[in-house]
C-alpha cells in the first residue's frame, strides 16, 4: 500500500532535503506546498497518511493552525499523523504543538537519518 | 367655783364661730328677757289710761244726753241713747242717778249678752260717789255730773244747778276686752321680734361661717407647717387681719424652709468636715471608750468604724487610758472665750497590725453630752515627718538637675536671683555670688531677640507660665540656645511671690534640628525631582505624601485612598487583577513586583515596599516605570528567538544534505547540486551573521562609533555603484547624471555606502528577469532642514502594500518561495543607519512594475569644514 506524504514548508531547500530524504523509503507519494493555505487544501483533497509541517511560514495559515484544521477534521483527524518541523525550540512551542495535537515534534537542523525512522514506524504503525 | 371653771374649760373646747354664736344668742335672749315684761306692764298701763279717758268721754257723754232728756222728761229718748252708748265696747251698765241718790234708770249687759232698761221707780237714794273715778280689777267706774238746765221745760222749772250738783250719771266699763286685743297685738309683735333676732342670729353664723373658714384653713396650713416647711398659702376669703396672718404664716413658712435649709447645710457641712478631716477624729466617753468616729480614723488605723466604736481608746493611742485624759485635761491650756481646755499630746499610736507610728493629739471635754466626754484629734505625724525628709530630698534634686534653675524674688523690682542651682553655673559659668541679688538680664547677648525678650517680659508681668528659647550669652560671651520654662510662684492669697526659671541649653538640640531640617529639604527635593514614584503611608494607614512622579504614573491619588484600600485602587487601575499582588503578600515575600496597569495608560511598573523605616510605623511605596525596559527587554527576546529561527533554517539544509551525502551514495551530477545548495546556505549564514552583527553593534552603540561628518556625497554613491557593478552578470546601475562633487552631506560614509550596497543589491534580487537599475539624487528641504534625497529605482516584481508595510521589519522577507536570498535584515539595517543619521528612508512600489527606495541625507552647512571620508 502507498503511503501518502505531505511536506509542507516554504523553505524549497528544505523541501528538497525532505524529498531526498524519503526517496529511500519504499511505496511512499509524496506532495509538496510552500505555504500553509496550499497545504491544508492539498491535504483535503489528497487525504495524506502524514504531514510534515514546518510551524514558520508566511501567509494565511502556520503550521499549528494547520495542525489544528487536519486535527480537527472529521475524515483526516484520525487517519492523518502530523510532523512539526521547526527551527523554534523553546518549551512554549512544544506546548503549543502539543495543544494543536501533532504526533511528533522535530526541530531544526534535524538528522534526515533520524527523520527517516520517525517516518518509518509512523507509517508503520498506521499499516 | 368648780362648776364656773368646767364652764370655762367647755367654753374654751368650742369653736371660735360656736362661741361667737352663743354669745350672740344669750345676749339676745338676755335683752329679750329684760325688754318684754317692761313693755308688757308698759302696754297695760297705757291700755288702762286709754279706758279711763274712754270712761270718762263717754259718761260725759252720757251726761249731757242724759241731762237734756232728762229736762225734757224724755225717758223714752233717754233709754234710746243710754242703750246705744252703753253698746258701745267695754261698757258693762250706765245708769243715770237724780239728785237725791235715786237711780232713774240703769242700762246694763246681762250675762247672756242683752242690754235690759231697768227703771227703779222704788229703789233707794244712793250714796254720793265720792269721786269720779274708781277702778276695780278690771272694771272702771267713772261718774259724771248732770248738767243743770237753763230753759224750762214743761212750764215746769227745773232747779238745774240742784241736778247738777245732786244728779250723776255713772258708768261702769270693764277694759278686759281692751287689754285681750292689746295682749294680743303685744304677743304678735313679741312673735316678730324672736322671729326677726333668729333670722339675725342666723345671718350671723351664715357671715361668721364666711369670716372663720379661713381661720380654719390657716389653722390647718399651720398644723402641716411642721411637716412640709417652705409651702404657703392662699386665702380667698376672710378679713385683713386674717390674711396678715397669712402672709405672716407665709413668711414664718418659708423662713422656717431656710432656717431647716441652712441648718442642714450646716449639718452637712459638718459632716463633711468630718469625713473629709485628713486627722481622724474620736468620741471618747467617760470611761475612756470609743463612741464616735469619722472616716479618716478607719483609714488612719485601718478598721471598720463597728471594729473601732466600743472599744477603749488605749486600744489605739496605748497610752491615752482614761485617767491619762483626765489629767492631760486638767494641764490642758485654758481657752477664755469658752471657758474650755484643750489639751495637747504627742504620742504613739498602733495601726492595723501592730505598727507603730507618731500622732499628735488634739484633745477637748464636752459638758453635757452623756455619750460624748472628750473629743481627740489624731494628726498621723509620720506623713510631716515624710514631708520634711521629702523637702531635703526635693532640694537635692534641684541640686542634682541638669536643668539650670533659678529662682527670683517677684515682689522686687528688678527681680533679683534669690537662688541658682550647680546646673546653672555649669551651663552658663557664673558662680552664685557673681549673680544673687542680681535680675536675670546678665544672660542676655547681642543674638538675643529683643521681641522674646519682650514676650518673657510681659509674661512675667501679667504673671503667666511662658516656655521660649532664647539664644542667651554665657560668661565667656559664647552664645547658647537657652530653652526657659517660666512659672510663678503664689502665696496662699494669689500674689507672686517668686519666679522660677528652669533652663535648658538646646543648642545640640537645635543644631541637630536644623541639620534635620536641611536634609528633610534635601530629600524632599530628590523626592520631587525623582523619575520614580513614591507613595508615603504613615503608621494608621493615612497617605502622608505623594510625589510628583507618583501621580504621573498612576493619576490623582483619590482622597479616600489609605493603604489598607490601596489595593483596591489599584485594582481598577488593572486589568487583569489576578497579576495584581497585594501589599500584605508583597511584604510577607519582600520582593519587589510587577504591576501591569491598564489605566490611566499602559504602564508597567516594578514596586517595592517598606516599612517601618527609623520605626515609626511607615509604608513607603517605591514605583520604577520599567515599561520602556520591559517592552525592551521583549523585543529583544523576540529579536533572539527569531534570529535562532532564522540561522536554523540553512543550518537545518547544511548538516541535513552533508549527514544525507555521508551516508548514501550519490550520482556526481546531484552531488555537485547538493554542494551547490549547501554553499549556497552557508553564504546566506554567513550574511545573516555579518547583518546581525552590524545591527547589533548599532543598536548598542546608538550611534556612538559613527563619525557623521560633512562628507562629499559623490565619492560614496562612486564607492557603492562600483562595489555592486557586475558587468558579467548584467548588473549596471545607471546614474542619471552625475553627483555635483560639492555637495556634502552629513554622514559616516562608510555606513551610507553599505546603506547604498544594500538598497541597490535589493534592487538587482527583485528584478529576476533584468530592468534599469537607475539611481537619482535630488535636492530636498525637510523642515528647514537643508537635505538630499537618493531614489533607487529598479523595474522589478514590485510589492503590495501589505508587503510595503512589512518591509523594514527584521527578518521579513518580501519573496517566501526561497529563490531570493536574503536575510530579511538588510533594509532594517539601512533604516537604523539612515535614523541615527537624522534622516530617513523610504520605499514606493507597484507590484509588477518595480520598487523606487528614497534615502533622504542631511546636507552640511558651508560653515562646517571639508574632510575626506574615511
Amino acid at each position: 500500500m502507498t503511503a501518502r506524504i505531505l511536506i509542507v514548508d516554504d523553505q524549497p531547500d528544505i523541501r528538497k532535503l525532505i524529498r531526498l530524504t524519503l526517496q529511500h523509503l519504499d511505496d511512499a507519494e509524496v506532495h509538496e506546498a510552500d505555504n500553509g493555505g496550499d497545504g491544508w487544501r492539498l491535504a483535503q483533497d489528497i487525504k495524506p497518511d502524514l504531514m510534515l509541517l514546518d510551524v514558520m511560514m508566511p501567509g494565511e495559515l502556520d503550521g499549528y493552525q494547520v495542525c489544528a484544521k487536519v486535527k480537527q477534521h472529521p475524515d483526516l483527524g484520525p487517519h492523518t499523523k502530523v510532523i512539526l518541523l521547526t527551527a523554534r525550540a523553546q518549551q512554549e512551542d512544544l506546548e503549543q504543538g502539543r495543544r494543536a495535537g501533532s504526533d511528533a515534534y522535530l526541530t531544526k537542523a534535524f538528522s534526515p537519518l533520524k527523520l527517516l525512522d520517525l517516518v518509518d514506524s509512523m507509517l508503520g504503525r498506521t499499516v | 367655783m368648780d362648776l364656773l371653771h368646767r364652764a370655762r374649760q367647755w367654753l374654751a373646747m368650742l369653736s371660735l364661730r360656736s362661741q361667737l354664736l352663743l354669745i350672740a344668742a344669750g345676749s339676745t335672749l338676755a335683752g329679750l328677757l329684760i325688754v318684754m315684761p317692761s313693755s308688757l306692764t308698759l302696754h297695760r298701763q297705757e291700755t288702762e289710761a286709754e279706758s279711763r279717758m274712754w270712761a270718762s268721754a263717754l259718761v260725759r257723754l252720757a251726761a249731757r244726753a242724759s241731762s237734756t232728756l232728762l229736762e225734757e222728761q224724755d225717758l223714752a229718748s233717754l233709754d234710746g241713747t243710754l242703750q246705744e252708748i252703753a253698746s258701745l265696747p267695754g261698757v258693762r251698765s250706765l245708769q243715770v242717778v237724780a239728785p237725791g241718790g235715786r237711780p232713774v234708770l240703769r242700762v246694763e249687759h246681762r250675762p247672756d249678752g242683752n242690754l235690759v232698761t231697768v227703771r227703779n221707780r222704788h229703789a233707794d237714794a244712793l250714796p254720793t260717789p265720792k269721786s269720779f273715778e274708781r277702778i276695780e280689777a278690771d272694771r272702771m267706774h267713772a261718774v259724771a255730773s248732770l248738767l243743770a238746765a237753763t230753759r224750762e221745760a214743761g212750764g215746769q222749772q227745773i232747779d238745774l244747778a240742784q241736778l247738777g250738783r245732786d244728779g250723776w250719771v255713772e258708768l261702769e266699763f270693764s277694759h278686759a276686752e281692751h287689754m285681750v286685743s292689746a295682749r294680743r297685738n303685744w304677743t304678735a309683735a313679741a312673735l316678730a321680734t324672736v322671729l326677726l333676732v333668729a333670722v339675725a342670729l342666723g345671718l350671723f353664723a351664715l357671715f361668721l361661717r364666711r369670716t372663720v373658714q379661713p381661720l380654719q384653713a390657716l389653722s390647718r396650713f399651720a398644723g402641716t407647717l411642721a411637716r412640709n416647711p417652705g409651702q404657703t398659702t392662699t386665702l380667698r376669703w376672710g378679713s385683713r387681719e386674717v390674711r396678715d396672718l397669712g402672709l405672716a404664716l407665709n413668711w414664718s413658712s418659708q423662713e422656717l424652709a431656710r432656717r431647716i435649709g441652712e441648718t442642714q447645710q450646716k449639718l452637712n457641712r459638718l459632716h463633711a468636715i468630718l469625713d473629709t478631716a485628713v486627722d481622724a477624729i474620736i468620741g471618747v466617753d467617760g470611761s475612756g471608750r470609743i463612741t464616735s468616729t469619722n472616716p479618716a480614723t478607719e483609714r488612719m488605723f485601718g478598721r471598720p468604724a463597728e471594729a473601732l466604736i466600743g472599744q477603749p481608746l488605749s486600744h489605739f493611742l496605748p497610752d491615752m487610758d482614761g485617767p491619762f485624759l483626765a489629767q492631760t485635761m486638767e494641764g490642758g491650756m485654758l481657752i477664755h472665750s469658752t471657758q474650755s481646755r484643750i489639751g495637747h499630746v504627742e504620742t504613739r499610736a498602733l495601726r492595723h497590725g501592730g505598727t507603730e507610728f507618731p500622732v499628735e493629739v488634739l484633745l477637748g471635754e464636752i459638758q453635757g453630752d452623756p455619750s460624748i466626754r472628750f473629743t481627740c484629734i489624731v494628726r498621723d505625724q509620720s506623713d510631716s515627718r515624710l514631708a520634711e525628709e521629702y523637702l531635703t530630698l526635693y532640694g537635692r534634686a534641684v541640686d542634682c538637675t541638669l536643668n539650670g534653675i533659678m529662682i527670683s524674688d517677684a515682689r522686687r523690682y528688678p527681680q533679683p536671683l534669690v537662688h541658682i542651682n550647680p546646673a546653672f553655673t555649669r551651663i552658663t559659668g557664673y558662680a552664685p555670688h557673681e549673680v544673687l541679688g542680681r535680675d536675670a538680664g546678665f544672660l542676655n547677648g547681642p543674638q538675643t531677640d529683643a521681641d522674646d525678650l519682650a514676650l518673657l517680659a510681659r509674661t512675667l508681668r501679667e504673671g503667666g507660665e511662658l516656655t521660649i528659647t532664647l539664644r542667651c550669652s554665657r560668661k565667656d560671651g559664647s552664645q547658647f540656645h537657652n530653652k526657659l520654662s517660666v512659672s510663678p510662684v503664689r502665696d496662699s492669697e494669689g500674689a507672686i511671690t517668686h519666679y522660677i526659671h528652669v533652663m535648658e541649653d538646646v543648642s545640640s538640640q537645635i543644631e541637630v534640628k536644623q541639620r534635620l531640617i536641611e536634609r528633610t529639604a534635601r530629600l524632599n527635593a530628590t523626592f520631587d525631582l525623582s523619575p520614580d514614584g513614591f507613595a508615603v503611608f504613615d503608621a494608621g494607614g493615612d497617605l502622608i505624601s505623594s510625589n510628583p512622579a507618583f501621580r504621573a504614573m498612576v493619576g490623582e491619588v483619590p482622597a479616600w485612598c489609605s493603604l489598607s484600600r490601596f489595593d483596591t485602587w489599584f485594582r481598577e487601575l488593572c486589568d487583569d487583577i489576578t497579576l495584581y499582588r497585594p501589599i500584605a503578600a508583597a511584604l510577607r515575600d519582600r520582593q519587589k513586583d510587577t504591576i501591569a496597569l491598564a489605566r490611566p495608560a499602559r504602564k508597567v511598573l516594578e514596586r517595592e515596599i517598606r516599612r517601618n523605616l527609623g520605626g515609626s510605623g511607615e509604608t513607603i511605596l517605591y514605583f520604577r516605570d520599567v515599561t520602556h525596559q520591559v517592552e525592551v527587554d521583549r523585543m529583544k527576546s523576540e529579536f533572539l528567538a527569531t534570529a535562532a529561527h532564522e540561522l536554523r533554517t540553512p543550518l537545518a539544509s547544511i548538516l541535513g544534505f552533508t549527514e544525507l551525502m555521508i551516508h548514501r551514495k550519490y550520482p556526481d551530477e546531484k552531488r555537485l547540486d547538493l554542494l551547490q545548495t549547501v554553499h549556497r546556505q552557508g553564504s546566506l549564514l554567513q550574511d545573516l551573521i555579518q547583518e546581525l552583527l552590524d545591527l547589533s553593534r548599532i543598536e548598542a552603540r546608538q550611534g556612538k562609533d559613527f563619525r557623521i561628518v560633512p562628507t562629499s556625497l559623490a565619492d560614496i554613491v562612486d564607492h557603492a555603484v562600483k562595489g555592486i557593478t557586475n558587468a558579467e552578470v548584467g548588473r549596471v546601475v545607471h546614474l542619471e547624471e552625475p553627483v555635483p562633487a560639492d555637495l556634502l552631506v552629513m554622514a559616516d560614509a562608510t555606513k551610507i555606502e553599505q546603506s547604498l550596497t544594500n538598497l541597490l543589491s535589493n534592487a538587482f534580487k527583485y528584478s529576476p528577469h533584468g530592468g534599469r537599475v537607475a539611481l537619482r539624487v535630488t535636492r530636498a528641504d525637510h523642515e528647514d532642514t537643508p537635505g538630499v534625497l537618493i531614489h533607487i529605482s529598479d523595474q522589478g516584481i514590485g510589492m503590495t502594500p501589505a508587503q510595503l508595510a512589512r518591509a523594514f521589519e527584521r527578518f521579513y522577507r518580501a519573496d517566501s518561495s526561497g529563490n531570493i536570498p536574503g536575510t530579511g535584515l538588510g533594509l532594517n539595517l539601512v533604516k537604523e543607519i539612515a535614523d541615527i543619521h537624522g534622516g530617513a528612508v523610504s520605499l514606493t512600489s507597484v507590484p509588477g512594475q518595480g520598487t523606487t527606495a528614497t534615502l533622504r541625507l542631511r546636507t552640511a552647512t558651508v560653515a562646517q569644514p571639508l574632510t575626506q571620508p574615511a
